[in-house]
Order: structure tokens, then C-alpha cells, then sequence
């Protein structure tokens, strides 16, 4: 799973960004300011109403705590990992328990995180963070959407028409891996089930899907 | 996506501005999510929730 997570996929991504740009004019950007209301309506519903609805069917179907904020966190943020400076800008301090800061991280004493406080006090307990490194995301998230689709634009504006009639293969290309990468973190966790937080999880959810 | 669609039709875009913004409540970014949550947190199983 390491050569996937930390090549394949950013590949993929960076490809179908690049796909994408290459079927973009610079005239498409500036239609963001001509439909306003289409823009303003798009994301507030992707902040307001669709993170309400997630909080209520995580709430409802009793999810397992790290699915429940999995789901708040897909619902509260626009675009699924921009910032919420608003209420969710913390700096890092240790949680008590399945503390999930990763391993290859040394010395973090003070680092700016990203906690989605109000899911993770619902459902993983008071005082438990999720560390998100702020800088190396936006980063991270820059180089993978800005950059391609910047080049793709670029491209189809500068380049040989035959690279611009390739925005098509390449985006369906792109789905494809994402879609087996998608199985392929399905059939590493149904592997990895015993040894997740799940097994040594004391909520009534995780207990279920222990069951199963 | 029922979300998406009852704002624009609430806000009453037009047929093209209301399939866009429906699409793209179905769609949201689903790899640039799974890869927020796999690589960066390290939560696979959020990523499973984010697709």
C-alpha cells in the first residue's frame, strides 16, 4: 500500500487534474464570476446543509467513530480539506487515546493542526485530535490541483492540438486507477480489520463490525 | 446530490447551472479526499467514508 499511497495516487490525481485542465480555457475561470450565485450556492450548501445531514446520519445509523467523523468531516468541508479557520484551527497537543499523528513525523512539539473539533468531541471523545499538518497540506493540495490543472490550461492554450485531444483518455485513465485504488484500500483494511482501532475499540459500532 | 439540487432549484438557476452544482455534490473532489485522508492523516478508513 506504500508505493500507492505515496506515488500512485498523488500520480493519478496530478494526471486527472491535468486531464481536466486540458479541456480548460482561461475564459472558463472567469465564468466563476459571471454565475455568482451558482458559486455562492455550491459551496455554502457544501459547508452548511450537507455536514448538518452527515452529523444527523451519523447519529442515526450509530456509525463507528472514525466512519462518523470520516462522514462529518466529508460534509463540513467544501471541496472535502480546505481549511474551517472558523472553529477548527487548533495547535497540536496529545490526545489520550488511537492518537493517529503519523509515526514519521519527529519532534512535533507545536505544530499548527486542523482539528474538526466538534465531530471528534461527538464521536472519537473529548481531548482526541486529528493531526493535520496545515502547511504541508495546502501545500501538498496546491502541487496536486493548482499546478496540473494550470499546466493542462496552458497546454491546451500553447501546446499541440493532439495533447488537448488526449483530455479525455487520460481523465477516464485517471477514474480507473482511482477506482482500483479505491478496491485496493477496501481489500487492505477488510486485511488489516483485526489489528485497526476497531479491535480494541469499545463502541458499540466497532463492536459490530468486529462481529461481521 | 437531492441537497444540490432542492438550493438551486430554491435559488432557481437555470437547468445547466442546477445540473453542475448537482453533479459536482455527487462528485466533490473523491481523490483529492481519499488522498487527504490516506496519505496525509494516515486514516484510511476516513478516505473509505470520504468515496
Amino acid at each position: 500500500m506504500t508505493i500507492v499511497e505515496h506515488y500512485l495516487l498523488p500520480a493519478t490525481l496530478f494526471l486527472l487534474m491535468f486531464s481536466m485542465g486540458l479541456s480548460l480555457t482561461l475564459a472558463n475561470f472567469i465564468e466563476v464570476f459571471r454565475y455568482r450565485t451558482a458559486v455562492v450556492v455550491g459551496v455554502a450548501s457544501l459547508a452548511l446543509p450537507v455536514p448538518a445531514i452527515g452529523l444527523a446520519l451519523a447519529h442515526s445509523f450509530q456509525l463507528a467513530p472514525l466512519l462518523a467523523v470520516g462522514r462529518r468531516a466529508d460534509g463540513g468541508v467544501p471541496g472535502r480539506h480546505v481549511l474551517q479557520p472558523a472553529h477548527a484551527l487548533r495547535a497540536w497537543r496529545p490526545g489520550p487515546r488511537d492518537q493517529p499523528h503519523r509515526a514519521d513525523e519527529p519532534g512535533r512539539g507545536h505544530h499548527d493542526t486542523v482539528v474538526h473539533h466538534f465531530a471528534l468531541t461527538e464521536f472519537l471523545a473529548q481531548d482526541t485530535v486529528i493531526s493535520m499538518p496545515v502547511g504541508k497540506t495546502i501545500l501538498r493540495i496546491f502541487g496536486l490541483t493548482i499546478v496540473p490543472v494550470s499546466l493542462g490550461v496552458l497546454v491546451h492554450a500553447r501546446g499541440p492540438a493532439r495533447i488537448s485531444a488526449l483530455a479525455d483518455p487520460l481523465k477516464n485513465l485517471a477514474a480507473l486507477l482511482i477506482g482500483a485504488f479505491f478496491l485496493l484500500l477496501i481489500l487492505g483494511q477488510r486485511a488489516r480489520r483485526s489489528s485497526t482501532p476497531y479491535a480494541r475499540c469499545g463502541h458499540r459500532s466497532c463492536a459490530s463490525i468486529r462481529r461481521r | 446530490m437531492i441537497t444540490g439540487y432542492a438550493l438551486s432549484r430554491l435559488f432557481r438557476l437555470p437547468r445547466t447551472q442546477r445540473t453542475a452544482l448537482t453533479i459536482e455534490h455527487a462528485i466533490k473532489q473523491e481523490g483529492t479526499g481519499i488522498y487527504v485522508a490516506v496519505t496525509i492523516l494516515g486514516l484510511p478508513l476516513v478516505a473509505l467514508r470520504c468515496s
